[in-house]
Formats: structure tokens, C-alpha cells, sequence
């Protein structure tokens, strides 16, 4: 079996004195920035510190598997305390740094957390005595921003078989250099950060935006070779015009998280042409650890709107409907999540099966690389980040109102009874909604309706109401 | 008339009242970039320009924006 990326004593003895992270301050306000380098053999020096530190809040307590909150932060100790975590076999939950105090102390006391790290603090902040199946490393959220409960269930051998597929396609090498574009809780996020350090390469712990000027000076002070994104990300480098920024050293683009329009998808491509640059197209879920299909780059000028075959070790087929082309995309490989969690006893359960209904409806051409045709799942994506729409519903109903939620990607519409409006305004309920998601307001619409249409299932008819919106939109 | 300090308002989901020559990208968490590619829009089409990589980039504060605004309307 290969090693795993966690195991920084086999990346210390094969990189060495290779930098493995970089974290830096302050470029434009200080003339000599202030930089912080760790190179492969102090990494693994400062994980086995990590472990020490950890292991002495754990021990006191019990010596079961226990669960360790680490929020989601773009410094080395994130990083270090992650590995120690995983070379411990205690369970790692990523949380994003902008959740509000409350939702994550709603999800601490949910889940019953044990240790809460914060950039290398360690909080105890619970005493439970969990019953953790011995294969689960990793829990992910997948609606990060509604505080949803529901949380993914990965292996070691998910984070490891999915890490090796993923350095296969995109043939990662030691010189790869990287720069943190999603956070650590998101789980494509994570997989950017699983593989360069498989591969040992450098990564360059950035929280700037592409719309800053630091950004791009750390692009260019470190030769970045390897560059990330949602569609929305190729949306403002596309604002920005590839021509003017400074790419020279890029060795390719990868876009996975959404679809990118396939007209974006060409333009991106045809500046990668020109510049002898590479463009991957990828997709994935959460459940399956990250990755699931990558597409060949010399296949992006032919098809724009692919997503290409399955990773390695994988395999992707369709659930034909009768006299359909099109079905419900399905996944095998060991990529695929043990399974979901709602509450602590479904940490205990073992992996249910390999195989991931991924809820996209998709179609495959003669050269066996695939096309998602639409999302059968009610969630959407708004600027990348994944809205369950039954929870915004919840959310409604909480703060008694009677809502139906439809939408598509950037786009979520709430339809509001009535008869349950009381003294609220459609604005109000706007600034709440787009509050408790962390939304624009422009991806945002609400509606009062006096009466839902039903289907004759007695089911709300979403299609007809988006349909509606869509219409009024215009 | 919109003024400048209307469009940030809009563009951001802040009060006007909030919206001074001080306030910088970042600094609050509405402007974000998803925030600052809106308001690139709306600045756009309400002065009818059309801004350099630089100038998205360079604008991060209020009062940089009104700099910017005043060089393209020359």
C-alpha cells in the first residue's frame, strides 16, 4: 500500500529541506515581508510536537476516538495540528472561520465535540465518551452555511485513495507550487492542500482574494505553478482579462466546485492554448471525497461542457431511465463516503457501501466522457457554496413563516405565504435570508404568494414556481 | 442623481450612513468579492466606463473608487 499524505515522516525523509508551506504578511505594508517557511523535515518535527500537545489533552480524559474541531484557517499550525490529528486516529472536523459563534457552538453541542483547535490552541470543550467506528478520519459539512447538521463520513482510505487519484490525472510533481484559493472546510479545498503535500510540493497559505493586489504579488513573488477555482473564481479572473495578469509561471488551471458556463469554459481555454498552459475540468462531491471526473485537457476545445471520464480507480455510469439516454450519474470507488451522519451514535457505523448516487442527471457521448444535464437533488450552489434548500425552508418555518424554496445556481427564490408575512417586509426577510446564508442579495429573491401550487402527488411544484421567477426575471 | 456613496451602499448591503471614504475592501464583511464584483458592475454602468485589471484590483477603499471614477471621466 502507498503511504498516506498525513505521513509527514515518509514526506520528511523523501522532501527534506523542500518547503512544504509558506505564510506571509503583509506585502505592501512592510518593505521586508515578514515570511514564515517550513520546509518537509520541520514539518513532521512540528507535527510530532502537534501530537505530544494533543495527546496529553486526550489522555487525561479517555482512551477512546475522540473528535477534534479545527477551524479552518490559512496558518501552518492549522495545517500541523490537521496531520497530527489524522497520525492519531482521532476524527477531524473542519470548520469554516467565518461560521458565527453560535452555529458552531450549536454544532459543538450537536455533535459533542471534544477538543476545539484554533490555530494551534487546543480547547477542551466536551467530555462525551464517543463510540467512533476505527476507520473514520474525516467529517465534512456540506452545507456549510445554513449550520446544517448533516455531515459526510470519509475513511482514511477515502482520503487516501481519492489524494493519489487526483496526483495521478493532474500528474503532480515536487515542484508544483500551489496557492490556497478555497478554505481547508470545504472539501475541494482540502483536496488541493491532500495532494500537494503528497507530492511535496510548496503551498503558499494565502486568505487574499484574486480581486487584491496581494494576491497577485504573491502569485508572482513564488512562481505559482498551480491554480484552483470555482466557476465563480474564472469569473473574476475573467473580469480581470487573463492578458494582463501576471501567469507566466502557471503550468495549469482547474476548475471543479460547479459548471462553468461552456462559452467561459472556451475562453478560458483558448488563453491556455495560446499560452501553452493546461485546463482541467473537473467534478466531484463531497461524498466522494473530492474528486470523481476530470477531463482530459486536450478534450476541453471539443467539449466545453464535459466533465470527462472517471479518476483512476474509479468508475462512472448511468442509471438509464427506459427509452432515455440521459439518468441519474452513479459512482464506484473507494473514494466513496462510509456515509452521512445526523447525530453522534452514526459515528459508530461502519462504511455503508462503494457506490454514490450522485443526484446530477447526465449523458454520456461515444468516447465515454461524461455531461451533467441537470441536478435532481433540492440544493443549489451560490457562488460555489452548497444551500440545501429544504434547510432554508426550515429556517423559515423556525422564524414562523410558511416558505417554499426553489432555485437553480445563483439564484435561490423563497416564496412566502401570505397569511404568514404578519408585520415583516419582502426586504426584512431578504436582509435575514441573506444574513443566515452569507449570501449577496442579488443572489437572492422573495416572493409572497397568497397559495402554493401543489402537484396531484400533494408535493409542492417547485419547477412551475422557478419556472415563475424565471419569467419575471425575465 | 445616484452619487458614488449610493452605488457602495447598494453594491454592499450597508446603510448610506455607513459608507465612508475610509472604508475599505475587506475591512467589513459585506464587501467581499463577491460584493466588489457587483459593485464594479453598477459602477460601470452607471458611469458608463469600462475599468482596466489594474483599477479592480487597485480599488479598495472608497476614496480609491472616487479617484478611479474621476480618472475615467477625463
Amino acid at each position: 500500500m502507498k503511504n498516506a499524505f498525513w505521513q509527514t515522516n515518509h514526506l520528511a525523509a523523501q522532501e527534506q529541506e523542500n518547503t512544504a508551506l509558506i505564510m506571509i504578511d503583509n506585502i505592501l505594508l512592510e518593505n521586508t515581508p515578514i515570511e514564515e517557511k517550513v520546509s518537509y523535515s520541520q514539518l513532521n518535527h512540528l507535527v510530532t510536537q502537534a501530537k505530544q500537545k494533543i495527546r496529553t489533552q486526550l489522555t487525561i480524559y479517555s482512551s477512546k476516538k475522540q473528535l477534534l474541531m479545527i477551524v479552518a484557517q490559512y496558518s501552518i499550525n492549522s495545517i500541523v495540528y490537521y496531520l497530527a490529528a489524522l497520525q492519531l486516529k482521532q476524527v477531524v472536523w473542519w470548520v469554516d472561520k467565518d461560521l458565527s459563534t453560535e452555529k458552531q457552538q450549536h454544532l459543538c453541542s450537536y455533535y459533542q465535540v471534544n477538543l476545539l483547535i484554533n490555530n494551534g490552541h487546543i480547547i477542551r470543550i466536551g467530555y462525551f465518551e464517543h463510540t467512533i467506528h476505527p476507520d473514520l478520519a474525516l467529517l465534512m459539512t456540506t452545507s456549510g452555511s445554513t449550520g446544517s447538521p448533516t455531515l459526510v463520513r470519509l475513511s482514511y482510505e477515502n482520503l487516501r485513495s481519492n489524494c493519489h487519484s487526483i496526483c495521478h490525472a493532474l500528474t503532480l510533481q515536487s515542484n508544483d507550487s500551489v496557492i490556497t484559493t478555497l478554505p481547508f472546510h470545504y472539501s475541494f479545498g482540502l483536496s488541493i492542500l491532500n495532494t500537494h503535500l503528497n507530492q511535496g510540493a510548496t503551498i503558499v497559505l494565502n486568505a487574499d482574494g484574486v480581486l487584491t493586489r496581494e494576491f497577485w504579488q504573491k502569485i508572482k513573488r513564488y512562481n505559482i505553478r498551480c491554480l484552483y477555482g470555482v466557476p465563480y473564481v474564472f469569473d473574476m479572473l475573467l473580469r480581470l482579462g487573463f492578458a494582463r495578469l501576471s501567469l507566466h509561471s502557471l503550468r495549469f488551471l482547474a476548475v471543479a466546485g460547479g459548471k462553468l458556463n461552456h462559452k467561459k469554459v472556451t475562453r478560458v481555454n483558448d488563453w491556455c492554448l495560446a499560452e501553452q498552459k493546461q485546463f482541467f475540468l473537473m467534478y466531484g462531491q463531497t461524498e466522494a471525497t473530492a474528486r470523481i471526473a476530470i477531463l482530459d485537457p486536450n478534450q476541453v476545445k471539443n467539449k466545453p461542457y464535459s466533465i470527462g471520464k472517471a479518476i483512476l480507480g474509479g468508475k462512472l455510469w448511468i442509471n438509464k431511465k427506459q427509452g432515455s439516454q440521459q439518468g441519474e450519474l452513479c459512482y464506484l470507488g473507494n473514494n466513496v463516503m462510509m456515509g452521512t451522519a445526523n447525530n453522534t451514535d452514526m459515528l459508530s457505523l461502519p462504511a455503508s457501501h462503494n457506490i454514490l448516487r450522485t443526484g446530477d442527471l447526465a449523458v454520456c457521448d461515444n468516447e465515454g466522457d461524461f455531461q451533467i444535464v441537470a441536478r435532481l437533488k433540492r440544493f443549489i450552489k451560490i457562488v460555489g457554496k452548497r444551500i440545501n434548500l429544504d434547510d432554508v425552508e426550515i429556517f423559515f418555518n423556525d422564524n414562523h413563516l410558511s416558505a417554499a424554496c426553489c432555485g437553480e445556481d445563483d439564484l435561490i427564490v423563497c416564496y412566502i405565504l401570505n397569511a404568514s408575512l404578519k408585520d415583516k417586509t419582502p426586504k426584512q426577510l431578504k436582509t435575514i435570508l441573506c444574513r443566515y446564508l452569507q449570501i449577496h442579495s442579488s443572489y437572492a429573491q422573495i416572493v409572497v404568494l397568497d397559495t402554493f401550487p401543489y402537484l396531484s402527488s400533494g408535493k409542492i411544484n417547485y419547477s412551475f414556481l422557478l419556472q415563475r421567477e424565471k419569467n419575471e426575471l425575465g | 442623481m445616484k452619487t458614488i456613496n449610493d452605488i457602495f451602499a447598494e453594491s454592499l448591503d450597508i446603510p448610506l450612513a455607513d459608507v465612508t471614504d475610509d472604508l475599505s475592501y475587506q475591512a467589513i464583511a459585506q464587501w467581499d468579492s463577491t460584493a466588489h464584483m457587483v459593485l464594479i458592475g453598477a459602477i460601470e454602468n452607471h458611469y458608463d466606463i469600462m475599468m482596466d485589471t489594474d483599477d479592480i484590483i487597485d480599488m479598495s477603499s472608497v476614496a480609491k473608487a472616487k479617484k478611479i471614477i474621476k480618472k475615467y471621466q477625463q
